[in-house]
């Protein structure tokens, strides 16, 4: 069984169709690397998948469970991180991690369990009561992500969760995306970072609604002639008639 | 369940370490409670009266008659006895109620002065002032005409006689008004920013994306609001009472039913804010621009409804604060029961009704 299984999924708004019959798969313990420009319709993609909008057409299954008619089902198996929003500001580390448990259910002796092992991991003990607010942007980004798995999904949704880092803290979070995806759960991550493409076991590049290429990056690289993703990415970027959201 | 109270604790967490939103909470209530104690003058037109002449002489007919044509009043009925008059006191039907003694016209022939009675509805003191003044001055008139000029001209005294409020304080009139104005700051402008917060924030997607349906999200957002208003009933009426010697002559149970129904509507109407707007400025502007002049300036709070443009009137009619102060003053003031405060709360429960339903169309629509 696959992690995801998408055929042919569309969503049109009106004329105006986002998603155009994309189809594809991401097997279990996957880094799939979901990549488009601006307005290529990633995020209604990302948004359909997570059962936040309803597909026109096609089907799309999410962690065994179908868009239409289990969405709920989906919404329990799935974690979710967007570098829009990480964590609650005015919250300390731990009330932060209390409240996304609580959200997803867990009892109050498996949170604790939890919090304890996530200061642990992030060696953030001393912090645990300080305000989100007053934690360097990296710390934020990997607690976020160490809380969307804090309920151990099947599947981790990860949307552009590296904004506005540098390379080097970049580096530790996919180290953290890899050892959850040792754990058996699959990644989903959309980037514009196209040396994080890099470390994806596949990649998939939508431009104007569709898909147009599909592989692992080395696969891209070959087939299109260029040494780095980045090049791959701007060859396909090129023809793009949609610009931006 | 757990969800659930893991949201509301958070909710209280953001109440209680935003210093801003604390002052709008607490010290708020208390400033406007005060400040409010003071008159505000208000004029009177159309007030509805009613008369019961024991006099049935020249005199009282002349002023009956002037009464009847001037534009500050209208003269509802003449009542037949002082119980009936009492009666549409109580139901709100007239403002005031005119009593000519018997024996008028010659007691202030001889005498040189005479009293007329004027029983009024004091909750609303300012009106009640004006109302006695106009009275008077609408009998001199009369006298004037009748026994000559004005200086030889016996004089007729209206003498009040206030029920409900015998002391005239206008702090019991603003108490009502000043619920009215806090449960809706809290309850609608707070609660439409908060949830606004999280959309600009982008936290709304995260949660969404959680397992908690979408409505526990939105009743998790507004049950310490709802908590905290009661509250700040509490803090009011304390205040009121032991600070500003109104009195809370109603059932108490139906104070606090009334004024949870209030919050409730002024909850939803939040809601409905927040699904309308992006950012936490337009849901300000709403609540603040669009929502909360009119209860300051169209509920009644301030000034009597009775003498606005017909137009204005209409437009009150739809401002649930207007239902809500006159219910708490048919409590509060009157000590009325629940027959007194029937229509007001079918009203506000029909607006409830209308948000609630108006918000879930709005919400279902974004979300497609």
């Amino acid at each position: 069984m696959y992690a995801i299984e998408v055929d042919r999924l569309t969503k049109r708004f009106g004329d105006f169709t986002a998603v155009d019959g994309i189809s594809f798969y991401v097997a279990k313990g996957e880094i799939f690397g979901f990549l488009g420009a601006n307005g290529a319709g990633k995020s209604t993609a990302m948004r359909m998948l997570c059962g936040l909008l309803t597909p026109t057409s096609g089907d799309a299954k999410v962690a065994g469970f179908d868009v239409y008619d289990n969405p709920e089902m989906i919404k329990k198996n799935i974690g979710y991180m967007s570098q829009k929003f990480s964590l609650y500001n005015d919250l300390t580390v731990v009330e932060n991690i209390k409240f996304w448990g609580g959200l997803y259910g867990l009892d109050g002796k498996t949170i604790r369990r939890k919090t304890d092992q996530i200061l642990g991991e992030l060696d953030m003990r001393d912090w645990k009561d300080s305000f989100v607010e007053t934690l360097p942007l990296g710390w934020k980004q990997k607690l976020s992500f160490s809380i969307s798995t804090i309920h151990e999904p099947q599947i981790v949704f990860l949307d552009e969760p590296t904004g506005g880092v540098d390379p080097a803290v970049r580096r530790k979070f996919w180290e953290m995306i890899y050892a959850a995806s040792e754990r058996g759960i699959t990644a989903f991550v959309t980037t514009h970072y196209m040396d994080e493409a890099e470390y994806c076991s596949r990649v998939s590049i939508m431009v104007d609604g569709r898909i147009r290429a599909l592989g692992s990056p080395n696969e891209l690289k070959r087939e299109l002639g260029r040494n780095s993703m980045d090049g791959v990415f701007k060859e396909l970027a090129r023809h793009a008639k949609r610009n931006s959201d | 369940m757990i969800k659930f109270l893991a949201f509301v604790r958070k909710e209280f967490i953001h109440i209680f370490r935003d210093p801003r939103t604390l002052v709008i909470l607490f010290l708020m209530p208390i400033m406007l409670t005060m400040l409010f104690g003071f008159a505000i003058t208000n004029d009177i037109k159309n007030a509805r009266i009613a008369v019961f002449d024991s006099a049935k002489d020249s005199l009282s007919q002349g002023i009956i008659e002037r009464l009847r044509v001037s534009e500050y009043f209208e003269v509802y009925e003449a009542a037949n006895s002082i119980g009936e008059a009492d009666d549409m006191l109580r139901r709100g039907e007239v403002k005031a109620v005119v009593v000519f003694p018997e024996l008028l016209a010659s007691r202030a022939a001889h005498d040189g002065s005479a009293q007329i009675k004027v029983l009024a509805n004091a909750s609303d003191p300012n009106e009640t002032v004006n109302i006695s003044g106009y009275i008077e001055a609408i009998a001199a008139q009369e006298c004037a005409e009748k026994f000559g000029t004005m200086s030889d001209a016996p004089s007729i005294t209206p003498i009040p006689n206030l029920l409900y409020n015998p002391q005239l304080k206008s702090a019991y009139n603003f108490v009502p008004g000043v619920m009215g104005l806090i449960l809706f700051i809290i309850c609608t402008l707070m609660t439409s920013v908060g949830i606004v917060r999280e959309k600009e924030f982008g936290s709304m997607e995260v949660l969404l994306v959680s397992p908690v349906k979408p409505i526990y999200i939105i009743i998790s957002k507004t049950v310490p609001y709802f908590v905290l208003s009661i509250l700040i009933i509490c803090v009011i009426l304390v205040l009121a009472h032991f600070v500003l010697d109104v009195p809370i002559r109603g059932n108490l149970a139906l104070l606090f039913g009334v004024s949870a129904l209030y919050s409730l509507l002024a909850l939803t109407l939040g809601v409905l804010v927040s699904t309308v707007s992006n950012t936490q400025h337009t849901a300000m502007f709403i609540s603040a621009g669009f929502l909360m002049l009119p209860i300051v300036l169209l509920s009644g709070m301030v000034f009597p409804i009775e003498n606005m443009p017909r137009i204005l009137q209409v437009i009150s009619d739809f401002v649930p604060a207007k239902w809500y102060i006159s219910a708490i003053r048919d409590v509060m003031l009157k000590g009325g029961g629940f027959d007194l405060v029937k229509k007001d709360v079918l009203i506000m429960a029909v607006m409830t009704a209308a948000c609630i339903l108006a918000s879930l169309l709005n919400f279902k629509k974004r979300m497609d």
